[in-house]
């Protein structure tokens, strides 16, 4: 039996959308979070949605987490190839934020050979703060960035964001806080000391602001200047074009007209105008600094497959 | 490439240069003036720390060469270029062994892997290949044992193909290697063009140099790793110890490369006198001939003197004991005394021989 303070604090500790949460499956369940369930293993382990829209219509967030993922034998987009190395990476992250004066956790995740990072503010913290603030971290630190959450800081009405599944799931004992010799940590120890020790948001803000602002992404692929360029495109990929992503999924629907473009007998370099031409339409990837690389990705997925 | 502990002084260091760029460009009014000719040195110190800590990008691990280049970065198309047997490829096996923690895919069309492995194994342990073999061949254990080590330890990161594929088949192969490391490779050499069967869509077609460096552009274009391509030099443009040039490169092939790299032996020069021809069987010259990078700058016309192992073929900056100065003095007492010790003897007037 989990005493109810621990449950309270644990809320407070990982709140976020209070109306939906992420499954274990991967999935979003348009339900409140059973908190007690995911603790207790009376309900299924839940994911968090960080982001939530406050009364001055910005986008807000209580922590933040940064995500480490090692290769295992279903997942091939990974940040480390070994545990050892997410380890290390988490624990330099870890002693980077320390030394920042942000005190931060880490957690063994889903996959027993990942970690999560996750750094708890005192009160409601503007996303971008806590996003450029982590992103400043990983950079002193060295470490991956590919998913430092809360992954955006704008959101349409529509749309949730991402989730992240939350330490401490009672069915899966392993994915608990650890410190850095890898030792688990007790729920109650954890959330005590986690309480005890909330980040200030001016103290995000303040290192947030350190993060150089990158400029506008300059690289922009021009179709050849070819009336006839856009009718080389089968119909699939002009229908794509013409409606937009399907659920507003714009990662699936770049990398479906990307495939597209290679039926079309498009090059690289034309098939890089036609993702870089819906991108900008869609605003997916706009002002992120890996914009280019992320078009260049899914153009040579497509071209590899 | 293995992630390790960062220490509390390496942190807080970091944590303090981030405060310094913060204040460094708050106060940017207070910071020396650049002119047309006049470049603030601390601007070349950070020039310098960037290229020799190439973060996005892979170097040479040659300081001289990575100043100018800032590292190959993905999307580069690099030719190295040069006659044959100028030492192409001991420039991609001494980038090799300087970044053992960089995944690399080598396409080795020229030589089989073993002797690649070979190069590699007789560059890392200072013996040449020939002894390497001679000792294998008498059954010493410990050279069995030198070769495994370095494959195993300095070469880990290394992936050798050494079929002869076309382009298609060799992005198949980068795949591979990707889903094998977890990630895609830090760099990716061709060794060399002109092996290379067909063009890019089709690899039964005649084998043409502007055809396929156009396909390997393209190539580049969509890459997350730098394609770092060697090229064999005209024979009428590139004669053997020859300056490069941008019009040495056989069948064209310049105006699709990111970075042009040339690569001569001066001993191979005809007029060279016996002295300097012997000096420079331990040399290898590299030009930077063509480079985009914005910033990036060139080498003068004769090129950057390194030191060539004679034995090995591994490539370093010259040690101050190896720089040539006879027969290129510094100073105008340096030229002096050379002049006075090389001038033929001479009988004055008086009897006096000086």
């Amino acid at each position: 039996m989990i005493p109810t303070s621990t449950i309270n604090k644990f809320v407070d500790l990982y709140y976020g959308r209070d109306d939906v949460h992420g499954t274990e499956e991967g999935g979003c369940k348009r339900q409140p979070p059973d908190w007690d369930g995911h603790l207790d293993g009376t309900g299924p382990p839940i994911g968090i949605y960080p982001l939530v829209r406050r009364e001055d219509g910005q986008l807000h967030v209580v922590w933040g987490c940064v995500d480490f993922d090692t290769v295992t034998p279903t997942k091939r987009t990974t940040d480390y190839l070994t545990e050892r190395d997410a380890h290390v990476a988490a624990c330099n992250l870890h002693a980077t934020l320390g030394q920042m004066g942000i005190v931060a956790h880490i957690e063994r995740t889903r996959s027993a050979v990942g970690r999560h990072v996750w750094v708890h503010a005192a009160t409601w913290t503007p996303a971008a703060d806590m996003r450029n603030m982590l992103l400043v971290a990983c950079k002193v630190a060295e470490t991956s960035t590919r998913e430092v959450n809360p992954k955006q800081t704008q959101l349409a009405d529509d749309q949730l964001g991402n989730y992240v599944r939350l330490p401490y799931p009672h069915h899966f004992p392993q994915r608990t806080i650890i410190n850095t010799n890898s030792a688990p940590i007790g729920l109650e120890t954890h959330v005590a000391y986690a309480c005890d020790n909330l980040t200030d948001p001016a103290l995000i803000a303040e290192w947030a602001a350190r993060l150089p602002t990158s400029p506008a992404p300059t690289l922009r692929y021009a179709p050849p200047p070819d009336e006839d360029f856009w009718q080389k495109l089968n119909g699939k990929a002009r229908m794509v074009l013409e409606e937009g992503p399907l659920q507003n999924d714009r990662s699936r629907a770049l990398m479906y007209l990307a495939g597209q473009c290679v039926r079309s007998g498009l090059t690289g370099h034309e098939a890089l105008a036609v993702i870089d031409h819906a991108a900008a339409r869609w605003g997916k990837f706009d002002g992120r600094p890996d914009r280019d690389h992320q078009l260049r990705t899914i153009v040579q997925k497509a071209y590899l497959s | 490439m293995s992630v390790e502990p960062l220490t509390t002084d390496i942190i807080v260091g970091r944590l303090r240069a981030l405060d310094g760029t913060a204040s460094e460009q708050s106060s940017s009014e207070c910071r020396p003036v650049s002119g047309r000719y006049i470049r603030p040195l601390a601007d070349t110190a950070q020039s310098l720390l960037d290229a020799l800590q190439i973060r996005d990008g892979i170097g040479l691990g040659i300081a001289d060469l990575d100043v100018l280049t800032r590292g190959f970065r993905p999307t580069d198309l690099v030719t190295i270029t040069g006659f044959a047997h100028s030492g192409k490829t001991q420039v991609v096996n001494t980038m090799i062994l300087n970044n053992p923690e960089r995944k690399i895919l080598f396409f080795s069309l020229d030589d089989p892997a073993e002797m690649i492995l070979a190069k590699l194994v007789a560059m890392a342990t200072g013996q040449s290949a020939a002894t390497l073999e001679e000792r294998v061949r008498q059954g010493d254990p410990t050279a069995a044992e030198t070769i495994n080590k370095v494959a195993d330890e300095q070469l880990s990161n290394l992936a050798v193909v050494d079929d002869v594929i076309g382009m298609k088949a060799m992005q198949d192969a980068v795949a591979e290697a990707a889903a094998l490391w977890g990630q895609p490779p830090d760099a990716v050499i061709i060794d060399y063009l002109e092996m290379m069967p067909g063009d890019a869509m089709s690899d039964d077609a005649i084998a043409n140099v502007k055809a396929k460096a156009t396909d390997l552009k393209r190539w580049a274009k969509t890459a997350d790793y730098p394609l770092i391509v060697l090229h064999q030099g005209s024979r009428s443009n590139s004669r053997p110890g020859e300056p490069i040039t941008l019009l040495s490169m056989g069948y064209s092939g310049e105006q699709q490369s990111t970075i042009v790299i040339g690569v001569r032996r001066k001993r191979d020069l005809p007029s060279l006198e016996a002295w300097e021809r012997q000096h420079h069987d331990k040399t290898v010259t590299l030009h930077v001939v063509k480079n985009k990078r914005p910033g990036g700058r060139l080498t003068h016309y004769d090129g950057i003197d390194l030191h060539m192992d004679p034995t090995t073929g591994l490539i370093r900056a010259h040690e101050p004991s190896e720089a040539l100065t006879l027969g290129q003095p510094h100073t105008p007492a340096a030229r002096a005394y050379q002049q006075a010790q090389f001038a033929p003897a001479e009988q004055t007037p008086w009897g006096e021989v000086r």
